[in-house]
């Protein structure tokens, strides 16, 4: 239902009925056409989730709603006026049917009630936890977080009047004894950049029912392929949709998923922080997702093979990847990852950041880059990118160490792949 | 939005809260410290609204007027009562009014009562220390009519948290921690 007055339009000012008789109840969405396909698996949902084939013309896909603003009717303007605009097309940056199709899809995918794109990561980050957070708030989060979200936790939160301390994400009695009386968030990456340690997932969300907290977990590194956090009771997940939710390196954006009434919220903030999805960027990300699935079976099977070669070559002294038996978390991430791991790679090789460095150079398929996610491989040294805030003792302290790479491993043939990082390790040595 | 009431929201929260009573629990509090004299400062405790909490960062002052012994720099309890009845009952008004699709235009409650301190001194055991009765006017222009007006304070005395708080017993359950 979703009128406040629906059948009861004529009793309303006599004031015959109270709250209690208001018809509008919260349904997911908002979206264009219904099409979750609900019990179907990734890649069909991954495909036919959230499409909009125009009626008029039969045209199939989801065309770009490239406009800026909707016609008006008496219809919005009572929605205007009873407060539920999202339902609506009012204005681009409240909602458009390039955004619904593509949140359709997302929501489909994370098992959600609701999702909201914005223009980056960060948006949908910032966004979210403003929404989310009333003065006086505290998170606890974890340092090994996205760098920009580590600024945004430390350095803005502030000014907010907000706090955050900051735990270890794979110690589950230091998050509890981060908690304090304000603390009203506990917010960490479901796999961790660049070292990939896993969060226990359904651990925090016991440590969140016990203090009556809400759980945010950025699952970026894992996507919904991998893992889907709100299944395991989480309250809100956060993607880069920049990285394998576009999978092509060749759009920025973000996205949150949650029930209707968390992301109801977190919509206002959107209209006052800006920062919503371009129709076009929408098309973009809602073509790409049909691949998801296909992309990620890719990238996780590549992944295993590149960190099993990596392991046991002579010149690399330590590889970092959930889906081996040598990854310290191997255990919980059989359960929680369901043996589809992760695309990304960390690994340390022999020589250090020099020789890092000539590694690099000397590969001819995966480009030096930051981001990751891409149908190309893309790698980089975390000590100069990522963690380049940090004095070289801070890195060490934290694990970054000498000769440190970070590979988000493609979907190029696999063989292509060991071939090229052989020959490249047998010219720096 | 009609008077920046959100009644969708507030149409979807009161069907969640009968589907899910849970979520319509809602638990406040306060701390007081003694500053000095007759001055203290109140902080308003976290809530807990359904399972999950709600930071409540507000801390306000209170005092007395010089002639009561107080060096009168902040309202005093009588008037911070007064006032926490008062804004429950706008609350209550408002939500009624856009209910009502009445446009509201301004809004203005007065209440006044009268304390007999001779109850608080002691000098007659006869007197009760608190209000014997409270008057309030709502001053009220918009859109509505007489008859709507008055269906709203029957409304406002029927479903106001703190009218209702004042108005009939509460149970209060001492404790001393020394």
């Amino acid at each position: 239902m979703k009128k406040v007055f629906k059948g009861i339009e004529k009793k309303r000012e006599s004031g015959e009925f109270w709250l209690d008789q208001l018809k509008r109840k919260r349904n997911e969405g908002p979206f264009l056409s219904s099409k979750r396909y609900t019990g179907f698996s990734e890649s069909t949902k991954s495909v036919h989730a959230g499409q909009y084939n125009d009626p008029t013309t039969n045209a199939l896909g989801t065309p770009i709603f490239q406009c800026s603003t909707f016609s008006l009717s008496e219809d919005k303007y009572q929605a205007i006026s009873e407060g539920r605009g999202r339902d609506e097309f009012i204005y681009t940056r409240y909602g458009n049917p390039s955004q619904w199709s593509v949140q359709e899809k997302l929501s489909s995918l994370e098992n959600a009630e609701s999702s909201i794109v914005f223009s980056s990561g960060m948006a949908a980050i910032s966004s979210t936890l403003l929404a989310i957070l009333d003065k006086g708030s505290h998170v606890v989060s974890s340092r090994d977080i996205y760098g920009g979200t580590y600024n945004f936790l430390y350095e803005d939160l502030d000014r907010y009047g907000m706090s955050v301390s900051f735990a270890s994400p794979t110690d589950i009695e230091s998050i509890e004894a981060a908690i304090q009386e304000n603390t009203a968030v506990l917010y960490f990456e479901a796999l961790t950049n660049p070292l990939l340690k896993l969060i226990d997932i359904e651990e925090i969300v016991k440590l969140g029912a016990k203090y009556n907290l809400r759980v945010i977990i950025d699952n970026t590194f894992l996507t919904p392929y991998n893992c889907k956090p709100l299944d395991l009771g989480v309250d809100l997940v956060v993607n880069s949709a920049t990285k394998y939710l576009n999978g092509h390196s060749d759009l920025i954006g973000g996205t949150v998923s949650g029930s209707r009434k968390l992301i109801d919220r977190i919509w206002p903030q959107l209209l006052k922080n800006g920062g919503s999805m371009d129709p076009h960027a929408c098309f973009l990300l809602e073509r790409s997702l049909k691949t998801f699935a296909l992309r990620m079976r890719a990238h996780n099977a590549n992944a295993l093979d590149l960190a099993n070669y990596l392991e046991h070559h002579p010149r690399i002294k330590k590889v970092y990847y959930p889906g081996l038996k040598s990854h310290k978390q191997h255990e919980l991430a059989k359960t929680q990852l369901k043996g589809k791991n992760s695309g990304m790679i960390s690994f340390e090789i022999e020589g250090g950041d020099e020789k890092a460095h000539a590694l690099m150079e000397h590969l001819k398929l995966a480009i030096e880059a930051t981001s990751l996610g891409g149908v190309e491989s893309l790698i980089s040294l975390p000590y100069n990118t990522s963690q380049a805030s940090l004095t070289k003792k801070q890195q060490e302290k934290i694990g970054i160490n000498e000769g440190l790479i970070r590979l988000s491993v493609g979907i190029e043939d696999i063989e292509d792949l060991i071939r090229d990082f052989k020959q490249a390790i047998e010219q720096i040595f | 939005m009609l008077n920046n009431i959100n009644i969708a929201g507030l149409s979807e929260y009161a069907n969640e809260v009968k589907e899910n009573n849970i979520e319509g629990k809602a638990s406040y509090g306060v701390v007081l410290d003694w500053i000095s004299g007759t001055k203290t400062k109140v902080k308003t405790k976290n809530m807990i609204l359904g399972n999950h909490k709600l930071v409540r960062d507000f801390e306000f002052t209170i005092d007395e007027p010089a002639q009561l012994l107080g060096v009168n720099c902040a309202p005093n309890p009588a008037e911070y009562m007064l006032g926490g009845l008062a804004g429950c009952m706008a609350v209550t008004f408002m939500a009624g009014a856009t209910l009502m699709n009445i446009e509201i235009d301004q809004l203005q409650l007065e209440i006044d009562g009268e304390l007999d301190l001779r109850g608080f001194l002691g000098i007659d055991k006869d007197i009760d220390s608190g209000f014997p009765e409270l008057n309030f006017i709502f001053n009220v222009k918009g859109s509505g009519t007489q008859e709507q007006y008055n269906t709203l304070m029957e409304r406002v005395m029927k479903h106001s948290p703190n009218f209702n708080t004042i108005k009939n017993e509460v149970k209060m359950i001492g404790e001393l921690n020394d």
